[in-house]
């Protein structure tokens, strides 16, 4: 493996490590994912390089007093188009917040599928 | 060979509370940092160990950034540290052998601390003079002392013991044992910064 491609291969592992900590982005996109950071999923869907979202999920959360202005700082310095990598943040936060309000039970739920043997839900 | 004065201008930045300084940091120290630490500990770890330690060195920086002083040092030095501590407490917890604690050893006092600093260290003494002998110990004061020394015997008296100098006043046998320790520790050094060299 070239030295690049080992360097890749080390950072890709921190920002698997840090995507529990929700001091940094990684924690976002790894909500996004469901339990774990997957850079494919989270590349594909920003439409950019892998080594991007890896270089995003390494930065810090953006600031709350300046959420605009850091998300376009983080998505120059990654390489990722502003506007997609706005509004996955804000599909990512609704995300948590549906899972943190016991949405997560009924996110469930309405994915069963009784052919597949799940239960119905009582109504 | 990384820009010091790059990596004070990422501290600053972090210090500032920019989101983007943190992965600019890991993208500029991260491999290069891990690449260091395996070259002193070796195959003691595996290079995901070296990562972890290393990711787990940055983000303990960047939560408390303050902590550095960059007048003191570099932010490299810094972080390579941070992890190199870890690295030694994981080996050491792992119960490595007596071989590869003396290695610890080493690491430990190649960034300056010394023996009486490092309490949690259990030195092997004898395995230390066996494989460096020559390099430590001139006399029988010298052997006496030096197991006196990796043992962390703190009282003069009883080197003064060792080396037949209670019959002198107590001033002089400080004075003595004094000239015979810094001798020790110098060799001490000078072997530590020979096997960093290797």
């Amino acid at each position: 493996m070239s030295n690049e491609a080992t360097a890749l291969s080390a950072l890709m592992r921190a920002a698997a490590r840090v995507s529990h900590d929700e001091t940094f982005v990684a924690a976002t996109f790894r909500e996004w994912c469901g339990d774990t950071l997957d850079v494919d999923a989270v590349a594909t869907e920003l439409g950019c390089e892998a080594s991007a979202v890896v270089r995003a999920a390494l930065c810090t959360s953006p600031r709350a007093e300046s959420f605009g202005a850091d998300v376009q700082a983080i998505a120059k310095a990654s390489g990722i188009a502003p506007e997609r990598l706005i509004a996955f943040l804000r599909e990512a936060a609704s995300i948590a917040a549906f899972r943190s309000g016991n949405g997560g039970q009924l996110l469930a739920a309405a994915r069963d599928n009784p052919e597949d043997g799940g239960e119905e839900p009582e109504s | 060979m990384i820009d010091r004065a790059r990596l004070d201008r990422i501290h600053e930045r972090v210090v500032a509370g920019e989101p983007t300084a943190s992965a600019e940091l890991f993208v500029l120290v991260h491999h290069p940092i891990a690449a260091t630490l395996r070259k002193r500990v070796g195959t003691l770890l595996s290079w995901e160990e070296a990562c972890d330690l290393v990711t787990d060195a940055i983000v303990a920086y960047l939560k408390a950034p303050t902590k550095f002083d960059p007048a003191r040092a570099g932010l490299f030095g810094y972080v390579l540290m941070i992890a190199k501590g870890d690295a030694l407490n994981l080996l050491r917890d792992r119960g490595v052998n007596e071989k590869n604690r003396e290695r610890f050893v080493e690491l430990l006092s190649a960034d300056g601390n010394t023996v009486e600093e490092t309490p949690n260290v259990k030195l092997d003494a004898e395995r230390i003079m066996a494989k460096h002998h020559r390099e430590l110990i001139r006399d029988d004061g010298d052997e006496a002392v030096l197991r006196l020394y990796l043992d962390g015997e703190k009282e003069t008296s009883a080197y003064a013991t060792v080396l037949g100098l209670t019959g002198l006043p107590g001033s002089e046998q400080q004075r003595e044992v004094k000239v015979r320790k810094d001798r020790i520790e110098l060799r001490l050094k000078r072997l530590r910064d020979d096997l960093d060299e290797q």
